[in-house]
């Protein structure tokens, strides 16, 4: 009777409570949605101190910075060594769009050393059209103008997963980034921003 | 009956709501009443080299719902990504191990009704009603599979993630069969206890003396596991090795070196294979800096040697003692190994043989004794407690009685899922490159040698899979 009674009620009761799950926004600073992975506030926090310790770095001041002197800095690569599909670009975005706002960086688009060239090739195929009849040459891009980068920003996501207990599992994920001046090969500034989170051990993190 | 359509309906219910793998229970329902020809017909396709017909039935018994993107069935859902593997279709076998992947998730973490649900359901059938729980070799080798898929496809990004991935299910695989395996068995014989007190006639039911009446049934079939092992920490060596030479062929920087160090000492002690402790030597010298990555022009011929062994049903007669009644016996069908014919042996390349990096019937053989007392007290107490059902009956009324225990029969089988396109056991050898550009593999069990070839001044890794002597094998050259 008590498996009837079970059989019958469960059914009722998933029936009454429902379980469509509606779509909601989630404020950025809710910090009662909380992930294993890496969301976007994780980002966000990584990013911002990122760039509020590269603003205050004494060694990143362009020597004419009072007349509108900036530094001009390539993306070389940021690794993502850690069990989750992350788009580092999410990232070094966040880093650029701050760094460009505090008028200290400028970024370059068209340079990159990394398998996939150029995030955009049209600093190059503009000047390909000094042979098209159909341009104002005048127009055309002259060779010998595009700036060559003073800084290159690299940098690794690491992430490492220990078991608290037999439920409960520690996150740690290790922002490391590093600023190295194109002159010297030396790393002005480097930075490390880790982030650590707790949760269910009954399964990955992915 | 009655009972069992309801207790189905109920799975049905709850079912409609998770979108959780595996048959659905209607269909395990119809399907418990006749044996499981799927599994069969499937390894009968493959041993006589029908490729498309294996991957038809996978993929109709998957059921993957292109719409949602979901599959249906994540047993068959493996051996589906593993064809598309084996027929170089990366990208399909990555997007249905993808699929398994979230399965696994929901498996893992799946809420307590959905598993009374599933439970209550199967102990008035069987095993084969449940939905398919993945092994931890499994889970490891979906990890592996897909990071080898990305690195077929130059994905070095993704296959970083999916190497992180496996080496994080390699740690859990320690951490489970310590502990969470022990949780399981507990939380097993507690849910059978319940089982038999809500079913009837409990105290008169003597499940001890069921269970070692069934040790001595057994013990006379010769099944005996006790020479049976896992590796060290429950580790699949071969994960472990691909992982190093992944991290070492593309090594970033120092870490990445020494990931590729300590996974290759870790297959070195296990294994004691010459290419485990050359490849590190190898790593050793280029973190020392005597060689560099870029000038690496080193193959690794690595080998995926025929069929894993599998599961098969066999049957004993299981007395079941009720105390006031005389004893009855009961037909309880149970899963053993039956290991595969080593068609092949090895590889060999200029006269240097292909060693062993890891027996996966040996990982198999290992999980299955780990997990035996669960399948054994679950169908024991299955059988005593559809005993005592029939017995009811039957008191009642003779011809129902007569039913139930037909029931009884078809109801009773073994769960006899495996993911049978894993191979027997991986091997691995590594050559110097000789800069002809051309490898020439031979093995006893190939009818002519490969010719293969490789890039002669870049690393390679040339990966062989071969099946059965029906099916030609798979090759494929990974230069870096």
């Amino acid at each position: 009777m008590k498996k009837v009674l079970l059989t019958t009620m469960v059914p009722v009761i998933l029936a009454v409570s429902g379980c469509q799950t509606t779509t909601q926004y989630v404020d950025s600073n809710d910090e009662s949605v909380a992930v294993l992975g890496l969301s976007q506030r994780d980002f966000d926090q990584a990013a911002n101190q990122a760039l509020n310790d590269i603003i205050a770095s004494p060694l990143l001041v362009h020597p004419e910075a009072d007349k509108g002197g900036r530094y001009v800095l390539s993306i070389y690569n940021i690794i993502n060594d850690t069990s989750q599909r992350i788009d580092t670009d999410q990232l070094v975005k966040k880093i650029r769009v701050g760094l460009l706002q505090s008028g200290k960086f400028l970024t370059t688009t068209a340079v990159s050393f990394t398998g996939n060239g150029p995030e955009d090739s049209s600093s190059a195929k503009v000047r390909e059209l000094t042979n098209s009849a159909m341009m104002n040459q005048s127009t055309v891009k002259k060779n010998g103008t595009v700036i060559s980068p003073d800084f290159s920003l690299s940098g690794k996501i690491i992430q490492r997963t220990n078991r608290v207990d037999s439920s409960k599992q520690l996150v740690e994920y290790y922002f490391q980034l590093t600023l190295t001046q194109l002159e010297t090969g030396l790393a002005y500034w480097e930075g490390e921003y880790p982030i650590a989170k707790t949760g269910s051990n009954d399964s990955v993190t992915w | 009956m009655k009972k069992v359509a309801l207790l189905s309906l109920t799975t049905i219910l709850l079912a409609g709501c998770a979108s959780t793998s595996g048959e659905s229970p209607l269909t395990s329902l119809t399907n418990s009443l006749k044996p499981d020809s799927e599994i069969s017909k499937f390894d009968l396709t493959l041993a006589t080299g029908n490729l498309a017909e294996a991957e038809s039935i996978s993929l109709d018994e998957a059921d993957y719902d292109e719409e949602e993107n979901i599959l249906d069935d994540q047993f068959w859902g493996m051996q589906a990504a593993s064809i598309y593997r084996f027929k170089k279709d990366y990208e399909a076998s990555n997007q249905f191990f993808d699929l398994i992947e979230d399965v696994m998730y929901q498996e893992d973490t799946e809420g307590t009704l959905t598993n009374i649900s599933e439970t209550l359901t199967s102990s008035l059938t069987n095993d084969t009603f449940l939905d398919y729980e993945q092994s931890v070799y499994d889970s490891i080798m979906v990890n592996t599979y897909k990071a080898l898929n990305f690195t077929a496809m130059g994905d070095f990004q993704n296959a970083r993630v999916e190497w992180n991935r496996a080496d994080d299910r390699q740690r859990r695989a320690a951490d489970y069969f310590a502990k969470r395996i022990n949780e399981k068995r507990q939380q097993q014989q507690e849910e059978a206890e319940k089982e038999l007190e809500e079913n009837a006639d409990s105290g008169e039911i003597e499940v001890d003396q069921s269970l070692s009446k069934a040790e001595e049934l057994l013990a006379e079939q010769n099944i005996d596991m006790s020479d049976w092992a896992a590796y060290e920490g429950y580790i699949n060596p071969f994960s472990t090795f691909m992982h190093g030479l992944f991290f070492m062929l593309n090594a970033q920087d120092n870490s990445d070196l020494n990931k590729a160090i300590d996974s290759f000492k870790r297959v070195s002690e296990i294994t004691q294979t010459n290419v485990a402790s050359n490849t590190l030597s190898l790593a050793e010298d280029i973190l020392r800096g005597n060689k560099s990555v870029s000038n690496l022009s080193n193959v690794w011929v690595v080998f995926e040697n025929g069929e894993m062994a599998k599961k098969e049903e066999f049957r004993i007669d299981l007395p079941v003692f009720i105390a006031s009644e005389n004893v009855n016996y009961a037909g309880v069908a149970l899963p053993k190994i039956k290991e595969n014919t080593d068609y092949f042996s090895f590889l060999s390349v200029n006269g240097q043989r292909s060693e062993i990096v890891a027996d996966m019937d040996r990982i198999f053989k290992a999980e299955f004794k780990e997990e035996w007392p669960i399948i054994l007290t679950r169908e024991i107490t299955r059988s005593v407690i559809k005993t005592v059902v029939q017995k009811q009956v039957n008191d009642k009324n003779i011809w129902l009685g007569m039913a139930a225990g037909a029931l009884q029969a078809v109801t009773t089988q073994a769960d006899t899922r495996t993911w049978s396109t894993l191979p027997k056991n991986f091997q691995a050898l590594m050559l110097e490159n000789d800069g002809s550009g051309q490898l020439v593999i031979e093995s006893p069990g190939f009818a002519q040698a490969l010719t293969v070839d490789i890039d002669p001044t870049k690393k390679n890794i040339v990966y062989v899979k071969a099946i059965n002597q029906s099916l030609t094998p798979a090759v494929e050259v990974i230069s870096i």
